[in-house]
């Protein structure tokens, strides 16, 4: 009635039966109501809806939400600020600034758009270059929290093998 | 060699026609084996270790989501290959995995499509499915870098791994992968609404996390998998690729 299985069915199948990367665009939401306190640091978008004071670094996208306060200093790959900004804003790509918005801080960007009514107290610097060093930056922080992760064997110092 | 754990509400008659056809499935398929019954009190854990000892290499989980994590919950450290034989209601961590319920699952079983799963791991336990925190005064440490607490009143917080939280008031689904590496809280601040207006609930904020401490103002209630304790400090990280599972083809992930 039925058929046995065919053992080559499994070896067929492993290829694609990899376990997966971990992906590095998951998404982070501070909801409205919430408090965070600290180095936030994510890989991923961040949407603010809430109160984030410390540091915010990411390389992709961060959005700030009209009711959302931010009194931390901004590092992002590219951004959308709705709401309040103590702090200095860094942003690799494109920073746009809706009629919501209120920073006191300076901003630096390469691609700035401004909405009618939005308030910035701060000087803007649209370095193209800087940009790129402060996007570097960003990635060798997470190359360096990798290699924490995974320590490698002890090595005995070079200096000490020549003698 | 296959052993078979068995939940024991699977001896009810309603469930004789089923099993009993899985087992002539299996018999079939040259995948049959040792049968064990779990009873109320007994320690799945030690059971799987005892049979590993007398070479099992593939431990077989028949029953349901309950089942699933009562078993895995204390046996996920052990060195086998875990398979699921959904029986009855109260199944949907099979589909997750891809694995029909009923005699059918025995067709995915005898391919042995085997993946590694992450799963949860809290205070020297381990979780599977989800861990539930119902709203408590918590403060949040993420992955030892930042804080998270609520600006005022309760928080209520979820866990998934296996499958998507649905909030009981909003039926809020959001897709979580068991093997993307990391896991996923969901918190939701709660605003009191007075005597007869009962308890409201602010957006949910998300957060992806490899570790964290919850810690409480005073003991707070932690359900991991369906079950309860009572908490002062819960430590939540991921065991990463800890399970070895065969799935079906129709796997959610």
């Amino acid at each position: 009635m039925f058929k046995k299985p065919d053992p080559n069915i499994a070896l067929d199948e492993e290829d694609g039966l990899k376990d997966r990367e971990p992906e590095e665009g998951v998404e982070t939401v501070v909801g409205p109501s919430v408090h965070v306190q600290g180095e936030f640091v994510s890989k991923g978008d961040i949407i603010v809806k809430g109160i984030v004071s410390g540091n915010v670094k990411t390389n992709r996208l961060l959005t700030v939400e009209s009711d959302a306060q931010i009194r931390a200093d901004v590092q992002a790959g590219s951004a959308t600020i709705s709401g309040e900004v103590d702090g200095s804003v860094s942003v690799a790509d494109k920073l746009d600034i809706t009629e919501t918005a209120f920073i006191k801080g300076d901003i630096s960007c390469k691609t700035l758009v401004v909405a009618p009514g939005a308030v910035i107290n701060g000087k803007v610097n649209m370095d193209a270059n800087g940009q790129e060093e402060m996007v570097e930056d960003v990635e060798e922080e997470y190359e360096e929290e990798e290699y924490y992760e995974e320590p490698e064997e002890d090595v005995e110092p070079e200096e000490e093998i020549e003698e | 060699m296959y052993v078979y754990l068995y939940d024991e509400f699977l001896q009810q008659r309603k469930h004789d026609s089923t099993i009993k056809e899985i087992e002539t499935r299996l018999t079939d398929y040259g995948i049959a084996g040792k049968i064990i019954r779990l009873q109320n009190f007994a320690n799945p854990g030690s059971i799987i270790e005892e049979e590993i000892r007398r070479g099992a290499e593939t431990v077989v989980i028949v029953g349901n989501d309950e089942t699933f994590g009562k078993v895995l919950s204390s046996s996920a450290s052990k060195e086998v290959t875990f398979g699921f034989l959904p029986v009855g209601d109260d199944n949907s961590i099979a589909e997750v995995l891809g694995i029909p319920v009923g005699s059918e699952a025995c067709d995915t079983l005898s391919r042995r499509r085997k993946m590694n799963l992450d799963i949860g791991w809290f205070n020297n336990r381990y979780f599977i499915n989800q861990l539930h925190i119902p709203p408590s005064d918590l403060v949040i440490k993420y992955d030892e870098q930042f804080t998270v607490s609520p600006t005022k009143g309760k928080l209520e917080m979820a866990v998934c791994n296996l499958q998507p939280f649905y909030w009981k008031d909003k039926k809020e689904k959001v897709e979580v992968h068991p093997q993307d590496g990391k896991l996923e809280a969901f918190l939701r601040p709660v605003i009191e609404g007075g005597f007869f207006r009962g308890d409201k609930y602010e957006d949910v904020s998300i957060f992806p996390f490899e570790e964290m401490v919850i810690e409480g103002g005073e003991p707070f209630e932690v359900i991991a998998d369906g079950k309860s304790s009572k908490e002062v400090r819960v430590t939540i990280r991921l065991a990463k690729n800890r399970i070895n599972m065969v799935v079906g083809k129709d796997r959610k992930f």
